[in-house]
């Protein structure tokens, strides 16, 4: 299940943050996403709170949880499994 | 006059990730001031600019996504504020020194030229940039506005992005430039309020060619200016604006 | 570069209609917050805003189509009322917003997107949506005469005060009104929450596990004056201003520069310019928005300059951070505490951190010779002013 959500969640912050020439296999759900190999910055973590919001109905509330929640790819999954209503 | 600008050959000035993401207005002033630096050797110690509008696509973009969607772009809503410009060629061209944006509608390339003589840290030139885009939304608007306005929008104005560097030192063989204004005239200014105030700078300034006055916003003020210094001519211009929204007319001398 | 004299202020803010009526709970540190319901602010909670419970009409004194207009003649008619007319002594303005007429044009994008704008009258809509049109309004109606509009996010109020000192320092006007103004519209409210910005329960400046910060309306206003017009108008000089910084981060666009490196140049650079040294400032009133990036970097630059900090306040959680005018409208309590001889408390923290190595003063009273204050915008934008006893 959680595997299946990141697999997922990849092919979608390519599509959100437009990242052309990155592939899924090219995104490591352990490693930081901020400052990784993606080129993505603050910024565009919260575009991913977008996503998060439409796709998943899932909210976060302020920052702090915000940082632990878009530390990695792992990190977002386990956020939207913990706090996805049913 | 409607010159398009030639997207395809100027975005190769950016650098690569700015391409891909960031607003458009953001890339135009990154290559006026790329350009301005590359025409000197020297490194400016802050920057002035001078918008009417800002980014507004940016703005515009950010509100469409919240009536449509119910969410908004972060990115678009960065970008929006006004100042969004000078803080990203700050970033980009590490800038540090005191950084100000003027909006005083058409009069706001004055108004920052003026503003230059407000800041005591001269030590370093100065960065003034001129930029507005033209954006669909803007021609969407005219047919919705007062008479007064319209000039503002519609077709009568070219979009630009002008970039300038100035310096406190001497130099007997540089342009030399100074601004008045803006001033609060109070009625919507007539022609004759913006030669009078003109002739106030330049005496005998008068129906002179000398004078402009068809600068419409900053960044086509920003043109004119950049129009005389690169046409390597003696003698000087004159370049009045005026701002029907706020009631306003300021004056820009340049000369050799 | 001389001081140059203050000779009156005003303000209109959630803690008071009136500069007055307010200074108390600002230096009480009373919670100025409450939830907002003025229009709907999108799928999560409410934010908890500084609103003040006026209509444009009571602000103004009259009919005004733009509630940023209407908080600025509001604070722009108190700093003048003290200040006598004279008819030959030319009155500048600097004009800070960062919202201009945007509560107005985005109601009319809206319109336009669901076409329906054969219902509304656009030119009305759209008349402020400039800064310049405001300001335009203001020379008109007070009478003002060089003018400049400047607009660089949450730095811009304290900006416009140090332009305005500079205007008369330079011989441009022999007095100049420095005027910052910004009310509360959808695309801020949805902005700063986007951005993870806003703490949903209200700001919390310098406490521990703070999680954002609070938007309020409001507007400021300081009447600067030359020698001269201080000995025409036989006015009574209310404080000094003494110098003005102004740097850039150069770093990011959103987070401020982790070391503060830019808030503390811009320090030094107001201290240069006062000719004072970090020794001789008893009292700073940060910018302290409650967020945890703003204020872990606002310390660090407290500490480059100040090395131990003397005793520092935010007054976010009193008035909530109204952007473009927070930094004039807490300038104005900033010098009021000057003159009273207070050091404010610092609504909102209830625990101070303790990573940040300093912590807000108590409120209580001290003898207040030199104030600094600082306000950093978006892109990384800093402002900081020195204001002393007259």
């Amino acid at each position: 299940m959680m595997e299946e959500l990141i697999e997922t969640l990849k092919q979608q912050i390519i599509t959100t943050l437009k990242l052309s020439d990155i592939k899924p296999a090219d995104i490591d759900p352990d490693t930081p996403l901020i400052g990784g190999n993606l080129g993505i910055d603050s910024i565009d973590t919260l575009e991913l709170l977008v996503l998060l919001e439409k796709e998943y109905r899932v909210t976060v509330p302020d920052v702090n949880i915000g940082r632990k929640a878009f530390a990695s790819v792992r990190a977002m999954a386990q956020y939207i499994t913990d706090n996805r209503r049913p | 006059m409607l010159r398009p600008a030639a997207e395809p050959s100027w975005t190769n000035e950016v650098p690569q990730a700015m391409r891909r993401r960031d607003p458009r207005i953001w890339r135009m002033a990154h290559v006026a001031v790329s350009r301005c630096l590359a025409s000197t050797g020297e490194r400016p110690g802050s920057i002035f600019a001078a918008t009417a509008f800002g980014a507004l696509e940016e703005t515009r973009a950010f509100l469409e996504g919240i009536f449509t969607s119910g969410f908004g772009s972060a990115k678009s809503f960065i970008a929006s504020v006004h100042n969004s410009m000078a803080g990203k060629l700050a970033v980009d061209f590490s800038i540090a020194g005191p950084n100000l944006t003027f909006c005083d509608g058409p009069n706001s390339l004055a108004s920052a030229i003026g503003g230059t003589d407000l800041l005591d840290e001269c030590d370093f030139p100065m960065l003034i940039v001129a930029i507005d885009e033209k954006i669909e939304l803007l021609r969407t608007l005219t047919p919705h506005l007062s008479p007064e306005c319209r000039p503002l929008l519609g077709d009568a104005w070219e979009e630009a992005a002008a970039a300038f560097m100035i310096s406190r030192k001497e130099d007997a063989a540089a342009v030399k430039v100074q601004a008045t204004g803006p001033r609060f005239i109070g009625d919507i200014p007539a022609e004759d309020t913006i030669k009078s105030l003109a002739a106030e700078m330049v005496p005998g300034i008068g129906n002179s060619p000398e004078l402009r006055t068809d600068a419409s916003t900053p960044s086509g003020a920003g043109l004119l200016l950049h129009e005389f210094i690169t046409s390597g001519a003696n003698g000087r211009r004159i370049i009045a604006t005026h701002s029907p929204a706020g009631r306003a007319c300021a004056v820009i001398d340049v000369w050799l | 570069m001389a001081a140059v004299p203050i000779i009156g202020m005003g303000a209109v803010s959630a803690a008071g209609l009136t500069l007055d009526n307010a200074a108390a709970a600002v230096y009480d540190g009373i919670d100025g917050l409450s939830l907002f319901t003025r229009f709907e602010t999108g799928p999560k909670q409410a934010p908890r805003c500084a609103v003040i419970d006026a209509s444009n009409e009571e602000l103004a004194g009259g009919p005004v189509p733009n509630r940023t207009l209407a908080l600025a003649i509001c604070a722009v008619q108190q700093a003048l009322a003290s200040v006598p007319q004279s008819s030959h002594l030319k009155t500048g303005l600097v004009f800070a917003t960062t919202v201009a007429g945007i509560t107005r044009s985005e109601r009319f994008y809206e319109c336009l997107l669901k076409d329906q704008t054969h219902a509304v009258n656009a030119a009305a809509e759209l008349a402020f949506h400039e800064p310049a049109a405001l300001a335009g309004d203001l020379c008109r109606r007070f009478g003002l005469h060089e003018f400049h509009t400047i607009s660089t996010a949450c730095s811009t109020g304290l900006h416009s005060v140090g332009m305005a000192m500079r205007m008369i320092q330079r011989g441009r006007c022999d007095l100049c009104v420095a005027a910052g103004a910004d009310a509360l519209s959808l695309l801020t409210i949805r902005g700063f929450a986007g951005l993870l910005l806003l703490d949903p329960f209200g700001c919390r400046p310098f406490a521990h596990n703070r999680a954002g910060t609070s938007l309020g309306e409001g507007a400021g206003a300081i009447v600067l004056a030359s020698e001269h017009a201080v000995k025409e108008l036989a006015a009574s000089p209310i404080a000094l201003a003494r110098g003005w910084g102004a740097s850039a981060d150069a770093h990011h666009m959103t987070a401020p520069h982790p070391q503060g490196a830019g808030a503390a140049s811009a320090m030094r650079a107001a201290l240069r310019d006062a000719a004072l040294s970090p020794g001789s400032v008893d009292l700073i009133v940060a910018h302290g928005t409650g967020t945890p990036d703003n204020d872990a970097a606002e310390i660090k630059a407290l500490q480059t300059v100040f090395g131990n900090p003397p005793p520092f306040c935010s007054m976010k959680r009193t008035l909530g951070h109204t952007l473009a005018a927070s930094g004039i409208l807490d300038a104005v309590f900033a010098i009021t505490a000057l003159t009273d001889g207070i050091i404010p408390a610092t609504g909102g923290c209830d625990i101070p951190d303790p990573m940040l190595g300093a912590a807000p003063s108590p409120r209580r009273r001290a003898a207040l010779r030199s104030v600094v204050k600082n306000a950093f915008g978006f892109g990384g934008n800093n402002a900081s002013m020195v204001f002393g006893e007259a």
